[in-house]
Order: C-alpha cells, then sequence, then structure tokens
C-alpha cells in the first residue's frame, strides 16, 4: 500500500466510524465494523480502482459487512430496539426543541435502510448517485427512501413532517392563528 | 416561544470533520418556521459530526500499519 493511499485511508476513518455508528447503535460493535472494512479493504486491495470514489468503495464493504453480520444479531437488535423505544416514549418532544440524546433514539429505531439513507444523504454529504452506488439500488429508491425515513423520524419526534410544518404540534397545532 | 434545537455538548474541534456542517445551535435555531426537514437534517450532521470528530482511536492506525506489513502473509487480525 503506498504511503498516498494509506493517508487516504486513515483520513477516511472518521466518516466511516461515523457510518458505522449510525448502522450499529452500538459504538463497540460499530468500531468492530470498521476495523472489519479496513481488514476487507486491503485484502481486497487490488479491486479498487485508484483514481475512483475511495469513500463510497470503502462504505459499500462497510455496509455490506454489516448486513451480513445484521442477519446473525437479529435478536439482539429488536431487543435493543424494544428498550429504545421504551425510553423515547417517556421522553415527548417538548416546546419543539428536540435534545440530540432524543433524536439519537428516535434515530436508531428506524429500519436500517432507512438510517443508512439518511445518514449518507443527510450527514455525510454523499449525493444521491453515491448512496446508490453504495447501497445498490436505484437513485430513485434512495430518494424515496431518504422521504419515508425522515417522515418516520418526523412521527417518531413528534414533529410535523410536512415540510412547511413548523416544529410540532406545538407550535403551530391550531391553524396559524400566527405568531 | 423558541424553536431551538438543543445540541449538548456541541462537537468541538474542527478537526477532521466530515461535512462542511454549520455551526451548532447557530443563529437560525431561533426561527419559527424552520421545518421538520431542517430539524431532521441538522440532527442527523451534529450526530453524525460527533462521532466523526472524536479522535480516531489509535488502535485503527495500529491495525492499518499491521495489515500493510503483513499484507503478503494475508489477513492476521479478524475484529471478532
Amino acid at each position: 500500500m503506498s504511503a498516498a493511499f494509506k493517508s487516504e485511508l486513515i483520513s477516511m476513518l472518521p466518516s466511516l466510524r461515523a457510518f458505522a455508528r449510525s448502522l450499529s447503535r452500538n459504538p463497540a460493535q460499530a468500531d468492530d465494523l470498521v476495523q472489519d472494512t479496513l481488514v476487507k479493504a486491503l485484502t481486497n486491495i487490488e479491486r479498487f480502482e485508484p483514481g475512483t470514489n475511495l469513500r463510497a468503495w470503502l462504505f459499500t464493504i462497510l455496509r455490506n459487512h454489516y448486513y451480513s453480520h445484521l442477519r446473525k444479531a437479529k435478536r439482539e437488535v429488536e431487543d435493543v430496539e424494544g428498550r429504545m423505544a421504551a425510553r423515547l416514549a417517556t421522553r415527548p418532544a417538548q416546546n419543539g426543541a428536540i435534545d440530540l440524546e432524543d433524536f439519537k433514539l428516535a434515530f436508531a429505531q428506524l429500519a436500517p435502510d432507512h438510517r443508512e439513507v439518511l445518514t449518507l444523504v443527510g450527514a455525510s454529504g454523499c449525493s444521491y448517485e453515491e448512496a446508490a452506488e453504495i447501497c445498490g439500488c436505484a437513485v430513485g429508491t434512495i430518494k424515496s427512501r431518504v422521504n419515508r425515513g425522515r417522515k418516520k423520524l418526523a412521527d417518531l419526534l413528534g414533529v410535523d413532517g410536512e415540510d412547511q410544518g413548523a416544529l410540532s404540534g406545538v407550535l403551530y397545532a391550531h391553524d396559524t392563528a400566527s405568531p | 416561544m423558541e424553536a431551538r434545537v438543543a445540541s449538548k455538548d456541541a462537537p468541538g474541534p474542527p478537526s477532521g470533520g466530515a461535512s462542511g456542517g454549520e455551526p451548532p445551535g447557530g443563529g437560525k435555531s431561533g426561527k419559527p418556521g424552520i421545518s421538520a426537514k431542517a430539524l431532521i437534517t441538522r440532527n442527523l450532521r451534529l450526530a453524525y459530526d460527533e462521532v466523526a470528530s472524536e479522535p480516531v482511536p489509535q488502535h485503527f492506525l495500529d491495525l492499518l500499519n499491521q495489515l500493510d506489513e503483513n499484507k503478503d502473509a494475508g489477513k492476521k487480525e479478524e475484529g471478532q
């Protein structure tokens, strides 16, 4: 591995970790995922075409590895989701303010295909095309997943999912009796 | 009443942050008409940047070096 490639790889580690954390909600597992991704990437390094999108390549490896691992760990995941739902239910959004920790709990309840597209497109700065490449599906599929994921998240958070809607019913519940 | 996004402790150092995020909890947050979409996007970025701005644990760098050295010997460390 060339020094240049290595440093490029190192520069990808923060976003790989962040992407992994959005998939696997357990931080230690997320880091294991990144570690496995590095091993796989370097084992298959000859499959990477220099000059192409390294981040997308790494994200794809990480994602595929996550899903193959997920099948094994399904039961555990469901258990985590149940507990998170219970916790979130006790802390409804108040006055339209959303605490980041509450947001994370709500986010964690989304299906993995919603979590991944929201993270890729909404946070990591991937284009729809890149996200489609990473997830191995059509751009249109990514777009509709983003919309559905966002809608689900808005529901979970108790904020209005409609575009012009304000934060939650608290602010605009009563047919805009303007402020 | 303010529509604000509480951002506990915003990820501090602007080190290797991923997306060019806007400052968390910034001026825009007082705007009453902020859409759910914008709210969600902001929190997605906050959550993402929180992790992305953490220093990369040393063991990743060690692993990379090791993999580099042992490249021909095949993979040595399996993560689990």
